[in-house]
C-alpha cells in the first residue's frame, strides 16, 4: 500500500513540478503569443518582431542540458540536429545567425540588455517586465 | 574543440559593440577515389574547395554575407596542381519587413534546392557530388537585384525575385541591356518539407560560357570547338524541387526542363542552316537517405541528364548516374562520407556514354 502511494505521489509531484519554460523578451512591440509564433523566432523563421525590431535568438551554449531542452521545445530534436538546422540557415543567407552565451544567467542578461533579444529559460528565474505570456 | 562545439561567437553579456559584428567560418573538404573505366584503373587524394564564409551585421536590418572560395583550377583535369580563387557570393541584404527583404549583389541563383541550400558547403551535400544538372542546366550565380520573403502564412510560402547579369556575363561585366529573370516560388507545408518551382529566363549572347553558368562546364561548346556557333540564344529553365524529412527518412527529388534556340537578335543570314526549333532537355535527380542510430545515414542517388542533338549551347548527351552512399556526423561540424556510383548512358551523342565505377570517401568540415 505504502509503495502504491509513493508511487501516485511521485507521479503527483512530477506533474505539478514539470514546468514549461519560460520565453524571455525585449521590445517585441506584443504581449500575447502562441507557441508556434514562438517557435517560428527560435527556427529562424520569424525574424522582426511588430515592434519593427530584428528578434536575436539568444542560446546558450550549445553543449549545455538548457541547449538541449531548447531544442526538443523549439525544434522537437536534439541539440545535434539544432546546431545543425542553424548552420544550415545562416548557410544561406536566411537568416542572421544566432547569438550564443555560456549560460542561462547570460540569456538573461543579455535579452535585458538587448531590445529585439528573445531567450527561453529552463530553470533560471525570470522577472515578469521581460517574459512572454504563451496562449 | 570548444571552439568547434560553441557555434559562432559568444558576444559576452553587455559588452557594446563598436562596430558591425563580423564572424568567419570555413567550410573545406578533402576527397579520395577510386575509379575503373574500360579496364584502367585510377585513384587520387584530392584537396578540394576551401570556402571562406563571411557574415557581418552592419546595422540590425543589414548584414553583409561573402563566401570566398579557394578550389582546384579545372575539375577533370588529374594533372593540374593549381588553384584559383573566387568571389562566389557578395550580397548585402535589407530586411524590409518579414515578408520583404532586398539583397542586391552576387548570389546563389535561387532556381532550386540544391542551389539556394548547399551549393558550396560540401558539409550540407547529402550526396558527394552535386547533381550532374549543375555541369550542363542550372546558372548557379546571378549578380544582381533580389526580392525574397519567406515563411508567409501558415504554408510559410516563400518567393524569389531577381533581375541580374545573364549566363554569358562576367562578375566585371555583362555589357548588354537585356538581364536575366529569376521567379520562385516555395511552400513549407510540414516542418521539415519544402516544395520549390521556378522559372529562369536569359539571353546568352555570342554562345559564350560567362561566370554564372554552370560549375564543371564539360558539356558546353567552347569557342573555337567543332559545334559552337557565335550565335545569341533564348535561354529558359524551369525547375521543380521537393525536399522532405520525416522520422527517420530524407528524401530530394530535382528536376529540370530546360529549351534554348536561337534569339531574334541573330543575323538571318548568319544563322541560316541551324536548327530553328528549340532543344527540349531534362534533367532528373533523386537522394533517398535512412538515418541509422544518431549520426549516421544510409543513402541511395539517381541522377539523368538528357540534351538533345538540336541544342546550340550544350553537347548532346544522355547520362545516368546511380549509387549508395553512407555519411556519418562526428559533430555538427565534421562529417565523413562514403559513396560507391556507377556511371553509365547511352551512345550516340556527342558527349559519349560514361562506362565507369568510382568509390569515393570525403571528409567534410566547418572550422570557426
Amino acid at each position: 500500500m505504502r509503495t502504491i502511494l509513493l508511487t501516485f505521489a511521485l507521479l503527483w509531484a512530477q506533474g505539478s513540478f514539470a514546468q514549461d519554460p519560460v520565453v524571455v523578451a525585449n521590445g517585441t512591440g506584443q504581449t500575447n503569443w502562441t507557441d508556434g509564433q514562438i517557435m517560428a523566432v527560435f527556427n529562424g523563421e520569424r525574424t522582426i518582431w511588430p515592434s519593427g525590431l530584428p528578434a536575436v535568438v539568444v542560446l546558450p551554449a550549445s553543449e549545455s542540458d538548457s541547449f538541449e531542452k531548447t531544442a526538443v521545445w523549439c525544434f522537437d530534436t536534439d541539440g545535434f540536429e539544432y546546431q545543425k538546422h542553424w548552420l544550415s540557415l545562416v548557410f544561406q543567407g536566411r537568416t542572421a545567425p544566432p547569438v550564443f552565451v555560456d549560460s542561462e544567467q547570460d540569456v538573461l542578461e543579455y535579452v535585458k540588455e538587448h531590445p529585439g533579444a528573445i531567450g527561453l529559460l529552463h530553470v533560471v528565474e525570470a522577472p515578469s517586465n521581460i517574459r512572454l505570456r504563451l496562449k | 574543440m570548444a571552439l568547434l562545439l560553441g557555434l559562432w561567437t559568444s558576444p559576452g553579456v553587455g559588452q557594446a559593440q563598436s562596430g558591425p559584428a563580423t564572424q568567419f567560418q570555413l567550410f573545406g573538404h578533402m576527397t579520395s577515389t577510386i575509379e575503373e573505366s574500360d579496364g584502367d584503373r585510377f585513384s587520387e587524394f584530392s584537396l578540394g574547395e576551401h570556402d571562406l564564409f563571411v557574415t557581418s551585421q552592419f546595422s540590425p536590418r543589414i548584414s553583409f554575407l561573402g563566401e570566398i572560395v579557394v578550389g582546384p583550377l579545372g575539375s577533370s583535369g588529374h594533372g593540374m596542381a593549381d588553384y584559383k580563387v573566387s568571389i562566389e557570393r557578395s550580397r548585402v541584404k535589407y530586411d524590409v519587413r518579414n515578408w520583404l527583404s532586398v539583397i542586391v549583389g552576387k548570389m546563389h541563383s535561387p532556381v532550386n534546392y540544391w542551389n539556394d541550400v548547399y551549393h558550396h558547403g560540401r558539409l550540407f551535400f547529402p550526396t558527394i557530388d552535386r547533381p550532374q544538372s549543375f555541369g550542363t542546366h542550372i546558372p548557379i550565380h546571378t549578380l544582381g537585384l533580389r526580392l525574397q520573403g519567406q515563411n508567409i502564412g501558415k504554408l510559410k510560402f516563400g518567393y524569389d525575385l531577381v533581375i541580374g547579369n545573364g549566363m554569358s556575363s562576367s562578375d566585371v561585366a555583362d555589357n548588354n541591356f537585356q538581364k536575366s529573370i529569376t521567379a520562385a516560388v516555395h511552400i513549407k507545408p510540414e516542418k521539415q518539407m519544402r516544395v520549390n518551382l521556378s522559372a529562369y529566363r536569359d539571353v546568352i549572347f555570342s554562345n559564350m560560357v560567362g561566370a554564372h553558368a554552370g560549375h564543371s562546364s564539360n558539356n558546353h561548346y567552347m569557342m573555337g570547338e567543332e559545334g559552337w556557333y557565335p550565335v545569341d540564344l533564348d535561354y529558359e529553365l524551369y525547375c521543380f524541387s521537393l525536399w522532405r524529412k520525416w522520422k527517420q527518412w530524407e528524401v530530394l527529388l530535382e528536376g529540370t526542363f530546360n529549351r534554348s534556340g536561337l534569339a531574334a537578335s541573330n543575323d538571318p543570314e548568319l544563322v541560316a542552316g541551324l536548327p530553328t526549333e528549340k532543344s527540349a532537355n531534362t534533367t532528373a535527380f533523386l537522394y533517398a537517405g535512412h538515418k541509422v542510430g544518431k549520426r549516421g545515414q544510409l543513402y541511395v542517388l539517381a541522377d539523368r541528364c538528357r540534351t538533345q542533338d538540336v541544342d546550340l549551347h550544350l553537347k548532346s548527351n544522355d547520362q545516368l548516374k546511380y549509387g549508395i552512399g553512407w555519411q556519418h556526423w562526428f559533430t555538427p561540424f565534421v562529417k565523413a562520407q562514403v559513396q560507391l556510383e556507377r556511371h553509365t548512358g547511352r551512345d550516340g551523342f556527342e558527349m559519349p556514354a560514361d562506362d565507369k565505377l568510382e568509390a569515393k570517401f570525403r571528409i567534410a568540415y566547418c572550422m570557426q
